[in-house]
């Protein structure tokens, strides 16, 4: 069990370098739009499409970094009132939830390739399934992450976050 | 039928503690399914959500609010404010409101105001003499100024799910910001002229030594002015203002030398991670977007709320109510998310504009994070003081009082949100 969460904990890392980074690249990208138009009376025509692109990989793969940190928003208002087997019992319904959903995303996303291979953006004639595959690998690994503390809760051990120490301020 | 299975599973689960996206993703599922929708649904709907080039001003404010914190630019505007207003009745208690307004023209997100200059705030409020519960109070109280003084990210997400002006949201802000701000400060007076609070005297600052900081604060008391201006300017869009924000805080941080690498990192990481998560929010919420348009729920809720009355006061009040309940119990962005699109054409049918109505709406909803069950920002300012989440509460509590009273000032004299978009952008037909 060490070695899974050591796994997910590396994998949860290398998504918060790739998420990280895409932020910057967009920041760079539209500064270096906005400066290209002033300074030089021209315009990067790729600048929106690509953005976009890199806002999904950010989403979506902050999105697993965000289960992993166990950063996401709960009310835990009513839970708190409950006996302690019944909170046993609520929370491994909710990794259920969680990873059936997030599963089910990814699946129903991995079945529009055919749809959307063909279908291309406008400017760099892109196929459109690339801007899903962040979609489908971000879902992927929050239904893993979902099923590790499903596996945790189901051995009475405590879920702790996967990547601890992220707070958001 | 689908949007009540929607809405009920989503309540049921996000009570019993399941993460916000699961219980919305799961009432989609959950209609879908009941409606013989294809599943394939989700994630296309989930792709559409995002798929809007205004979305990325939330990415580079977020990121924009956590530079100028840890670039040392917090620091500099909180001295600057004692120097101005630390005279007047309520000392610090003043400067903290006014840091905010100020700070709030940098970041667009309470949190942000809270985690950096709230934390500053209070610890300086505490060493000058003041009860550490009333300047926490204090400090959560002016966060409300985040969101609604441009850039905020709630104006973004506003604008982006009901297809309003962001520019005139931005401006409406501005009058609205600063007439909680009055209101806030007048309250603070009262209490302490009063004599309900102890007030320590403030420091007295000679010329010199205002001057300096003055000096020392100039470029940060200039980024509301440069952001605001290039977008009034139409210089750049709300989006590349948000890239100049993060740009500027980025200089700032370069001239005050206040970046480290482990805050750089810290930011960069934190910036990340939130912006993933209202994003990711906004993805899925994309989802339930569809299923409640394909069910025309906000047309029959504006139906059924103008056959209760027609009269547009005691509707804009019910619907306050229901805004307030609604966010005693809903984080922020899920609330405004969920409602945003049904409750904006229950408005327009009572003649409000729907930019009045955004700072309406945001300024309910984000009343929410300062009293239980839901208020984020008591667990906040109670993680980072020593005063417990029952002394917050309670010392928090009486600065509903003010907020509230901005409230209602702000729903009936409309004046004072539109007077700015009307002078720069023209009225609307």
């Amino acid at each position: 069990m060490h070695n899974v969460r050591r796994a997910l904990a590396a994998w949860g890392m290398a998504e918060m370098f790739v998420a990280a980074g895409c932020l910057v690249a967009i920041s760079c990208l539209n500064a270096a739009g906005v400066l290209m138009r002033y300074g030089f009376n021209s315009s990067i025509v790729w600048s929106e499409e690509i953005s976009l692109l890199l806002l999904n990989v950010m989403v979506f793969l902050g999105a697993a970094v965000m289960y992993k940190a166990r950063a996401y928003v709960v009310l835990e208002y009513f839970f708190r009132k409950f006996s302690a087997p019944l909170q046993h019992w609520l929370t491994l319904a909710t990794w259920a939830l969680a990873c059936t959903f997030a599963a089910i995303t990814a699946f129903y996303g991995a079945s529009l390739y055919p749809l959307q291979i063909n279908t291309t953006s406008f400017i760099l004639e892109l196929p459109r399934f690339y801007a899903t595959i962040p979609l489908i690998i971000g879902c992927a690994s929050i239904a893993c992450v979902s099923a590790f503390y499903l596996w945790l809760e189901l051995r009475h051990q405590e879920a702790i976050a996967i990547l601890p120490g992220i707070e958001l301020t | 039928m689908a949007s009540l299975i929607v809405f009920s599973t989503f309540l049921v689960l996000f009570a019993l503690r399941v993460p916000v996206t699961t219980a919305i993703g799961v009432g989609c599922v959950a209609a879908l399914l009941a409606g013989g929708g294809s599943l394939q649904e989700i994630p296309r709907h989930m792709m559409g959500g995002i798929e809007s080039f205004i979305l990325l001003a939330i990415p580079f404010f977020v990121l924009a609010g956590n530079l100028f914190n840890a670039g040392g630019a917090t620091a500099r505007l909180f001295s600057f404010c004692e120097v101005v207003f630390g005279r007047i009745p309520g000392g610090l208690a003043q400067v903290s409101v006014a840091a905010n307004v100020v700070f709030s023209g940098m970041s667009g997100a309470a949190l942000a105001d809270l985690a950096g200059l709230g934390t500053m705030t209070v610890k300086a409020m505490r060493e000058a003499g003041y009860r550490e519960r009333f300047a926490a109070a204090v400090a959560l109280a002016s966060s409300v100024l985040g969101p609604i003084i441009p850039p905020s990210i709630m104006f973004v997400i506003y604008a982006a799910s009901t297809s309003t002006s962001i520019g005139r949201l931005f401006m409406a802000g501005v009058g609205a910001g600063l007439m909680i701000a009055l209101i806030l400060m007048a309250y603070i007076a009262i209490v302490v002229l009063a004599g309900w609070e102890p007030c320590p005297p403030a420091r007295r600052h000679t010329l010199k030594d205002a001057a300096r900081q003055t000096w020392m604060a100039l470029p940060a008391l200039l980024a509301p002015v440069v952001i605001l201006g290039a977008m009034r300017a139409g210089a750049v869009t709300a989006t590349e203002a948000g890239v100049l924000a993060v740009f500027y805080a980025v200089v700032l941080g370069a001239i005050y030398r206040g970046f480290t690498r482990h805050n750089l990192k810290t930011a960069l990481v934190s910036s990340t991670v939130m912006s993933a998560s209202i994003l990711y929010l906004i993805a899925i919420s994309g989802v339930m977007g569809h299923i409640l348009t394909a069910d025309r729920v906000a047309h029959a809720a504006a139906e059924a709320m103008t056959s209760i009355t027609t009269n547009p006061l005691v509707g804009m009040l019910i619907l306050n109510v229901a805004m307030l309940v609604i966010g005693c119990v809903l984080e922020t962005t899920p609330a405004l998310l969920i409602t945003a699109p049904i409750l904006t054409p229950i408005a327009a049918a009572y003649g409000v504009d729907p930019v009045h109505f955004g700072i309406i709406m945001c300024l309910n909803l984000i009343i929410g994070i300062v009293h239980p069950p839901m208020g984020i920002g008591l667990f906040v300012m109670s993680s980072v003081t020593r005063v417990s989440m029952e002394e917050m509460t309670r010392a928090t509590l009486p600065f509903l009082i003010p907020l509230l009273l901005s409230l209602l000032v702000i729903t009936y004299v409309p004046a004072i949100s539109m007077w700015l978009p009307d002078l720069v952008f023209g009225k609307t037909k």
